[in-house]
């Protein structure tokens, strides 16, 4: 930080007299505010649609509604503002909280799972040398960077053997095991300095001990961005679910939204908005270790 | 990097030496334990039975060598769907690379950039059910779009009669396939950018421009030789992410969408559906098989990075 404002004061005054420069700052952040307006735009949609009643959305929806001719519109604010459709969805949608427990069940289950079995694998890869570490660390990245797709045929084989399939344990956990989350873990671990470790090794700390006194907190920054992918992803599951789960009752809530018919517009968008408050306020929380996370993934240490 | 392995193989050695030491190596492993084993049943173990079923005939289970490949290779849908995800790659890569690089390019000039990254950000928190609603609105035949642009179009040039495209049914859709694909990642690859970037020796850029190189050569000479290496990367991940991108797709379009965007990951999805294993496992081997090259390509590469 203080070494960019040190450039840009030198740049100040080597530019002096040069309009070139400055004038290009404005277009930058005139581009760069339209590509953030365009990308946010369609999620205006979402809480206005909300709270739009269905008079409104009917009006306003009907050439999509109905395939007549003339197009839908939208109004950027409600003319009739109302709680309808979360007074309908809270008091009378007992499926809508029967799903939507089963999401905070799941990314719980999973995001638990992944502390207890992903994080001390991901100490294992940062702090030991061991025989077969580079092959195996090889693997994990591959596995992590595979779509799911690739995996559909070999994780239902292996959750028919174990009698999973059809249970939450069928999208728990395959999850739980999930390379990713230990991958970044390993990254930020990897910042400790390792002669920080082998001082305490020196000084007759324990493994345990070094884990939880020395890694633990030096490595949150990795921990909390797995944390925040992890927990974006768990909330967004949908082909896993759709693949390995049979009965309606065990879905989360992601596979709730796309049964509702477009007619139902306002009930839809007012459901969008509660799956989305969570996300938005993991994303709110957590920018700057999803900020780092991306980055673990694409860069070299 | 090898230097920093040095004060664990002194370790390990005397570890070899002493019996509480290897104990306590035995117990180190045990950090690994769980969470490989847990990776070995669900994720290595059945992915080899699956290699193992391509070459064996589904039910009698006689090695077949490889005729189940012959099939898929044959089949019509196979090829319809490695056309498309063809396609879908060679537009969507160098379209995401492009435009986050520019943004990148252009938030680089700019101090408060903090809000602005958020909102590049956002899409990743969006879940997909969430933006399928607002995206088939905004696509329909009559929806949002087509009325823009009927409205632009009668009052520049004076046409009135604008026949709505119904972009999922038509050469459009992966047009909005690609879109949705930008939309949600463009963000991702502008952090990237901006790491790749921020290794970039600011001074150097600084001298060059006090020294009168203008904008372009600054950026062929200075920028685009520092970057090359986040090029690779950066493409790699736009490739493994445009394999990511198929549960928009499939929730905007279904099982059988328009057949522009019939795509490998459906061809799979259907096929399990139908149980077709054999024709699965042998989609299953070849995909990874691809996919394995370009992870192998982007580590081998990582690895470069940092000896450098």
């Amino acid at each position: 930080m203080i070494h960019t404002m040190e450039i840009s004061e030198i740049k100040q005054k080597l530019n002096i007299g040069k309009r070139k420069k400055q004038k290009s700052s404005p277009l930058a952040v005139g581009l760069c505010f339209m590509a953030a307006f365009l990308i946010c735009l369609p999620l205006w949609m979402i809480p206005t649609g909300a709270l739009m009643d269905d008079m409104e959305l009917h009006q306003i929806l009907t050439p999509v509604l109905n395939g007549s001719d003339g197009y839908a519109v939208w109004h950027p604010v409600p003319f009739y503002p109302t709680v309808e459709h979360f007074y309908r969805l809270l008091i009378g949608s007992p499926a809508f909280y029967k799903l939507f427990w089963n999401s905070v069940g799941m990314t719980a289950a999973i995001l638990a799972g992944q502390i207890v079995i992903g994080l001390p694998s991901a100490w294992a890869f940062a702090a030991f040398r061991f025989r077969g570490r580079e092959v195996l660390f090889g693997l994990y990245v591959v596995l992590m960077l595979l779509p799911f797709q690739v995996m559909l045929l070999p994780q239902y084989l292996i959750l028919q053997k174990l009698d999973l399939y059809a249970t939450p344990g069928a999208v728990i956990l395959p999850a739980v095991f999930s390379t990713f989350p230990v991958f970044i873990m390993y990254r930020g671990f990897t910042q400790i300095e390792q002669e920080i470790l082998e001082a305490a090794r020196l000084d007759g700390a324990g493994e345990m001990q070094i884990f939880l006194r020395i890694g633990l907190p030096l490595g949150q920054t990795g921990i909390r961005a797995a944390m925040v992918l992890s927990f974006l992803e768990c909330w967004n599951l949908v082909e896993q679910p759709m693949a390995f789960l049979e009965e309606q009752k065990d879905w989360p809530l992601s596979l709730y939204l796309p049964q509702l018919d477009i007619s139902q517009a306002g009930f839809a968008f007012a459901v969008s908005v509660i799956v989305l408050v969570p996300a938005l306020f993991v994303f709110a929380l957590g920018q700057d270790a999803l900020e780092e996370g991306i980055t673990y993934v694409g860069t070299k240490k | 990097m090898k230097c920093r392995n040095n004060p664990n193989g002194i370790h390990r050695n005397r570890g070899k030496r002493h019996g509480r030491n290897s104990i306590a190596e035995n117990r180190r492993l045990l950090f690994l334990l769980p969470g490989l084993t847990g990776v070995m049943i669900f994720y290595l173990l059945p992915f080899l039975e699956v290699v193992r079923r391509s070459f064996v005939k589904a039910g009698n289970n006689s090695f077949v060598g490889l005729d189940n490949y012959k099939a898929v290779l044959h089949n019509a849908a196979f090829r319809l769907a490695v056309r498309n995800t063809a396609l879908y790659i060679v537009l969507g890569v160098p379209l995401l690379m492009g435009i986050s690089l520019v943004l990148a390019l252009l938030l680089r000039r700019i101090t408060a950039r903090r809000k602005l990254l958020s909102a590049l950000l956002l899409p990743m928190a969006v879940p997909a059910a969430v933006m399928v609603l607002v995206l088939q609105l905004l696509v329909d035949k009559h929806g949002l779009l087509n009325g823009v642009i009927s409205e632009l179009l009668s009052r520049t040039a004076g046409m009135s009669a604008f026949y709505g495209i119904d972009y999922l049914n038509s050469d459009g859709a992966l047009a909005v396939v690609l879109c949705s694909f930008l939309w949600k990642n463009t963000g991702y690859m502008v952090i990237l950018w901006l790491a790749g970037l921020s290794a970039l020796p600011r001074d150097v850029e600084e001298a060059a421009e006090v020294d009168g190189a203008n904008r372009w050569q600054r950026w062929q000479y200075i920028t685009m030789p520092e970057l090359s290496g986040s090029f690779f990367t950066i493409g790699m991940l736009s490739v493994l992410h445009i394999f990511k991108s198929y549960r928009e797709v499939w929730m905007v379009a279904g099982s059988y969408p328009q057949e522009n965007i019939y795509f490998l990951q459906h061809l799979l999805q259907n096929w399990y559906l139908k149980l077709e294993f054999d024709q699965m496992a042998v989609l299953t081997v070849l995909l990874s098989g691809i996919l394995l090259i370009v992870c192998l390509f982007l580590q081998k590469h990582l690895e470069q990075g940092k000896e450098a």
